[in-house]
């Protein structure tokens, strides 16, 4: 069983940190409050998808 | 009266009621599910498959009934989405099941329970990674674990469910508002919550399972669920009212007495549920219990939590006991018996009278059947309980 994609301490609403994000971009030319905040929130949909799969349906 | 005054009216009946309070009349708040398009002449394939149906029949049933409120949809699952993804545990009216039946949900055998009991580890580590790689997966018949091939079907699952999911999710909220603006009916609930104990045995290690592991395991039982805790949580409070005006929806299902022992009850399923709706309360939202099947053993339990922060739900327990114990500090909803609804009008009238004169009189409480009203129910008797409670419940 592949569990690598597992991780500890994800905290309720994130799928993949914003911390992790940011390693992966080398240059924010613009705001990155910004690039953050849109990061989380779409990051957060992903994480309601899979807990409304399992608390709604 | 406008339709707008409607709704304010009947609002203030339902939200005066629900934080135990004496309205100018008893409100009606009928949970009718397949009943609401079984009246609409839909069947329920139609209602539940095409959402579209589902949103007629309701707004069919609120304009034709004097109900203060309904849910928006009891019908709550649409299997077009479940399909999309590919769910395994559910029965879909037209496919699985005969088209005049409501859904269902399948149960696996202990030995195919979705989740293994070797796995709490797993899933106590890291619950949303345990969903989204290993547990989804496994409930779905179209999408792979991480490292297996890649299929144009598991992409389509994925890429479909969540658009579904957005999609529905937009169609209640529009269903809410049309209920007010169409027929001035409130939406009588908002958002969703599910103790994590019952959780595990709905949706992870079945109901068998639950029952070795409690036995087995039970320390893996406790940190599982508290592990969810924080995320059952955020949940609801995500998908409260932003108002806070009606309550999150907390459907209580296994995890009561004889069903688990006593003190699994006060050791695993109070402690990892008690904080998640002293939290709730500390936002100004309450929550409604819908207390399916009968969890009067725990009624003294139950009490502990701040006055008002619930409305307390009897499906097949005692409604008087309840409001003996529960009357200084919850409103109470239900307690009239389903089976009433096969039999004659003056029946289901008689038994709202025992239970108006019984818990009723100070107010504090919201006429109900006890379950779900499904497509079984006559409709001259549902007629029986609107029009009686209308007649004999003014204060």
């Amino acid at each position: 069983m592949e569990n690598h994609h597992l991780k500890t301490g994800r905290t309720p609403g994130v799928f993949l940190p914003w911390d992790e994000e940011r390693k992966r971009i080398p240059q924010i030319t613009g705001d990155e409050t910004i690039v953050r905040e849109v990061w989380e929130n779409t990051d957060r949909l992903a994480w309601t998808f899979v807990w409304h799969i399992l608390v709604s349906f | 009266m406008t339709t707008e005054e409607l709704y304010q009216s009947r609002l203030k009946r339902y939200v005066t009621a629900m934080r135990n309070g004496k309205p100018d009349m008893i409100p009606i708040r009928p949970f009718v599910a397949e009943f609401a398009s079984q009246y609409a002449g839909y069947t329920a394939q139609q209602a539940t498959h095409d959402y579209r149906y589902a949103v007629k029949a309701y707004l069919k049933c609120a304009h034709d009934f004097d109900w203060d409120a309904i849910p928006a949809n009891m019908i709550y699952c649409w299997t077009g989405l479940v399909q999309a993804i590919g769910l395994t545990y559910y029965g879909i009216p037209g496919i699985d099941l005969p088209p005049q039946v409501g859904f269902q949900y399948k149960e696996p055998p202990e030995e195919k329970a979705f989740m293994p009991p070797e796995d709490y580890d797993l899933l106590i580590a890291d619950p949303t990674g345990y969903l989204f790689n290993i547990w989804l997966p496994q409930v779905s018949s179209e999408i792979q674990r991480p490292g297996q091939p890649i299929s144009e079907r598991h992409n389509l699952a994925l890429l479909k469910g969540g658009m579904a999911m957005t999609e529905y999710f937009n169609v209640l909220g529009n269903l809410a508002q049309s209920l007010q603006t169409e027929c001035g009916t409130v939406s009588a609930i908002c958002g969703i919550l599910k103790a994590p104990l019952d959780i595990l045995a709905d949706k992870l290690r079945g109901y068998y399972g639950l029952a070795n592991d409690l036995c087995y395991q039970p320390k893996k039982v406790l940190e599982a669920c508290e592990a969810m805790m924080p995320h059952l949580l955020q949940v609801a409070l995500d998908s409260a009212d932003p108002k806070k005006q009606v309550p999150i929806g907390f459907w209580m299902h296994r995890s009561c007495v004889p069903l688990i022992s006593h003190d699994h009850f006060q050791n695993i399923f109070w402690p990892t549920l008690k904080p998640i709706i002293e939290e709730i309360w500390k936002h100004g939202n309450q929550v409604l219990f819908y207390a399916e099947g009968n969890w009067d053993h725990h009624l003294e339990t139950f009490r502990e939590l701040p006055a008002g922060s619930i409305i307390y739900h009897v499906d097949r327990g005692d409604i008087f006991l309840a409001h003996q114990i529960f009357g200084d500090k919850f409103c109470l909803s239900g307690g009239i018996p389903n089976d009433l609804f096969h039999r004659e009008p003056e029946e289901v009238k008689a038994y709202c009278k025992k239970v108006i004169d019984g818990v009723a009189q100070d107010g504090g409480y919201i006429m109900d059947a006890g379950a779900i009203i499904q497509n079984d129910a006559r409709v001259d008797c549902i007629q029986a309980l609107t029009e009686f409670t209308r007649e004999y419940g003014q204060y």
